[in-house]
């Protein structure tokens, strides 16, 4: 997909000014948010169950190069494949190669960020394949040639009467008045069936891939992964190497929290636990090949602050929650994975000189951390990637960032007054006296001064009390003597 | 190099690194936590059965799964179970049943009942018997019309059921494919009573439906029917798998 991270602010604007996608954005992340808050309010436990999910990721990467070959080993004992893929491209590379030595032509695809993440849909296209996306979501974007705007429901930014129109114009099926979504829906179920039944090959991604079992989990609501793995004849499942989990009974703590994080669901209409290829005489693929992708991982594995990140099982409760997320929606970040987690990955795997704005598009009030169901400490690396963008800067720079004339003078008379106590309790109390006169309703209006007028045309400054601090202390410690 | 010693190797790097500087977690500590509170989630819950276990987690369990759209019964005996199968089938119109080999449908006497209503039937085995109608769905679908006998409902059994979500596990194997039930417009779980356990650790116990030392290739654990809200957040059954779903725990 064509990157566009680096033109983060006026992706948002643009965003902001979509009144549809608005009104979309605030359904969506409020309906994920409620959900999720009632699910997690039932459960007595939760908070302990993130920081058990979060000891099970942990130990995980903790563990990774040993946890891998363990998996890699119990894949090979159940007759399954095992790849290992240094970037997106030989990633591609190797489906497509199974995909050729096996004579395939038509694949279907279920849907996986991990995918979205190597751009496989077009890889196969050029290469000659028909892949097709089953998740609904996914298929109508791809009929449409456009990409997700949400980890869990990718196509919220359609309305559907677009669905209709899409649905019309590439498959020629026109949605009978007044069957509406669920007839749209019907349209989707028959055009993909005939898919699904002549497929030679499915592709997924995975949710979790058991170290101790070579077991891999896929969670989905629609069945498309379900069938996308048991009728075709070959299965291949992209899977970054921080998907691993240590034992097979610790998916008992990781799908409770998933679903409950991602969609206030209890548990996903379908949970699929797969091990291994079919053997002689039973159902499903009888070739299953686990492609382990890399993709800049081992980077951020390597990076000691930031190595938290690779925790993430993409249950989007960070999106949800997130008011910047919530006002420009998923397509502003500008690459595969959006929101508080987006703008700390996407970074990291595109470089900072393209993911360079991503980290400041977060007012770091917190929300992303206090849901995530493995307890990333979001705010902290946004904080840590600024720091790198500024000394990037410097660098590059040959001095420190630069500063406006304003703010430069602003620091100065900081340095002068906050050395002359007796200047300081002058100009606070002028600066007091000033604002308080301007206030109304206990805040102060826009304030018409250089650096503070910026600042306060979109947010209420509270208007300062009637004494300061000292003159308050002076007065309350003055009877009994102490020392101001 | 590799493409696998060159991962293994960085992340090897990393780790070591990481080791020397005396930031490995200890083990030892994580995995006290998590015994601690897999306690404490089971106590949870046995402090919210009242009087009556076994009827606490049937309520819980049809309450769970009603509350996802699908329905669910309690049916005292076999003879009761099929009762609600023969009035599901007139409901939901169905016009066509293909059923597993499960111990279940056959002591609830499915096969007698089928035959008692004249409906076509087809055997799910996942194996050679299923290929011709799995032949004729696929024709069916790539002609745009109706396959020749609309196999509407699969019914089956489970191996697993847990009261908290209102989930029934299908463990896949020789004679029990997931195929046949995941083409079929509406689905029927039945579950003996005996097969329900509150909560998720209950499935992963020795001999359970999770058990980790006996893994078919493929278990699902179902919930509800096939849904998706794709389409502007509104929620929709039956987009792949069926669209109707209904358990009937049994005893």
């Amino acid at each position: 997909m064509h990157v566009t991270s680096d033109k983060f602010s006026k992706n948002a604007a643009d965003a902001l000014h979509d009144p549809f996608l608005q009104g979309a954005l605030q359904r969506a992340t409020g309906k994920f948010v409620n959900e999720r808050l009632r699910a997690v309010a039932e459960y007595p436990g939760f908070e302990a169950l993130r920081d058990q999910g979060r000891a099970i990721k942990q130990e995980a990467l903790d563990r990774l190069p040993e946890l891998l070959e363990q998996f890699e080993e119990k894949v090979i004992e159940r007759g399954g494949f095992v790849h290992w893929a240094r970037d997106a491209h030989d990633a591609n590379q190797i489906a497509i190669n199974l995909a050729r030595s096996e004579g395939v032509k038509v694949i279907v695809k279920s849907k996986s960020m991990t995918t979205e993440e190597t751009n496989l849909n077009h890889a196969l296209t050029e290469a000659g394949f028909e892949a097709v996306e089953t998740d609904l979501g996914e298929y109508i974007l791809q009929l449409d040639d456009d990409y997700p705007s949400h980890i869990l429901a990718p196509a919220i930014h359609k309305t559907k009467e677009q669905v209709a129109d899409i649905f019309d114009r590439r498959l020629h099926e026109k949605n009978p008045p007044d069957a509406g979504i669920p007839g749209l829906n019907t349209i989707a179920r028959r055009a993909l069936r005939t898919k699904f039944l002549s497929a030679q090959m499915g592709i997924t991604g995975a949710n979790f891939a058991v170290a101790e079992t070579g077991t891999i989990v896929i969670v989905e609501n629609e069945g498309n992964a379900a069938l996308s793995t048991t009728l075709p004849k070959i299965h291949v499942a992209f899977v970054g190497i921080e998907k691993i989990v240590p034992r097979f009974n610790d998916l008992a703590v990781m799908l409770k929290l998933l679903p409950r994080s991602a969609t206030g669901q209890r548990m996903s209409s379908y949970t699929n636990f797969l091990t291994g290829a079919a053997r002689a005489g039973e159902e499903g693929p009888q070739k299953l090949h686990i492609i382990l992708l890399d993709n800049g991982r081992t980077k951020i594995y390597a990076d000691e602050k930031l190595q938290g990140s690779l925790r993430c099982i993409r249950c989007g409760a960070c999106l949800n929650v997130c008011p910047v997320y919530q006002k420009v929606g998923g397509h502003a970040y500008g690459w595969v994975y959006p929101g508080p987690i987006g703008a700390v990955i996407s970074p990291q795997y595109l470089g900072l000189e393209r993911g360079h704005q991503l980290p400041f598009a977060s007012s770091l009030c917190g929300a992303c951390y206090e849901v995530c169901p493995v307890k990333i400490e979001i705010p902290h690396m946004l904080l840590e990637l600024r720091n790198r963008v500024v000394e990037e800067n410097t660098k590059a720079t040959g001095r420190p960032a630069k500063r406006t004339f304003f703010e430069a003078l602003s620091f100065q008379l900081f340095a002068v007054a906050a050395r002359r106590p007796w200047l300081w309790g002058l100009g606070s109390a002028i600066g007091r006296r000033l604002l308080r006169s301007k206030a109304s309703g206990g805040t102060v209006g826009k304030v018409e001064l250089p650096v503070l007028r910026k600042w306060t045309s979109e947010r209420d400054l509270a208007a300062p009390a009637e004494q300061s601090f000292l003159e308050q202390w002076k007065q309350r410690s003055g009877s009994k003597g102490g020392r101001a | 190099m590799s493409a696998r010693d060159e991962i293994l190797d960085s992340l090897q790097a990393a780790s070591s690194t990481r080791a020397e500087h005396g930031h490995a977690h200890t083990h030892a500590h994580t995995s006290q936590a998590l015994k601690a509170i897999a306690g404490a989630n089971l106590s949870g819950f046995s402090r919210a059965i009242s009087t009556d276990y076994n009827v606490a987690l049937v309520e819980r369990f049809c309450e769970r799964l009603r509350s996802v759209k699908g329905e669910a019964f309690n049916a005292t005996d076999a003879a009761a179970a099929a009762a609600c199968v023969k009035d599901l089938i007139a409901r939901w119109n169905i016009r066509g049943v293909a059923y597993s080999a499960d111990p279940m449908v056959a002591s609830a006497g499915i096969p007698a009942l089928l035959a008692e209503l004249k409906l076509p039937v087809q055997r799910l085995d996942g194996g050679p018997g299923e290929a011709p109608w799995r032949e004729e769905l696929a024709a069916a679908a790539r002609e745009k019309r109706a396959p020749t006998v609309p196999w509407d409902l699969a019914i089956i059994g489970c191996d697993g059921a847990m009261a908290e979500t209102g989930t029934v596990v299908h463990r896949a194997g020789k004679g029990h494919g997931r195929g046949g039930w995941l083409l079929c417009q509406a689905q029927l779980v039945l579950v003996d009573v005996s097969q329900l356990v509150p909560d998720l650790e209950g499935l992963f116990v020795s001999g359970g439906a999770l058990d980790k030392d006996d893994l078919p290739r493929a278990i699902t654990a179902i919930t509800g029917p096939s849904r998706t809200a794709d389409i502007e957040q509104t929620l929709t059954v039956g987009v792949h798998g069926p669209g109707r779903f209904c358990a009937i725990v049994v005893g």
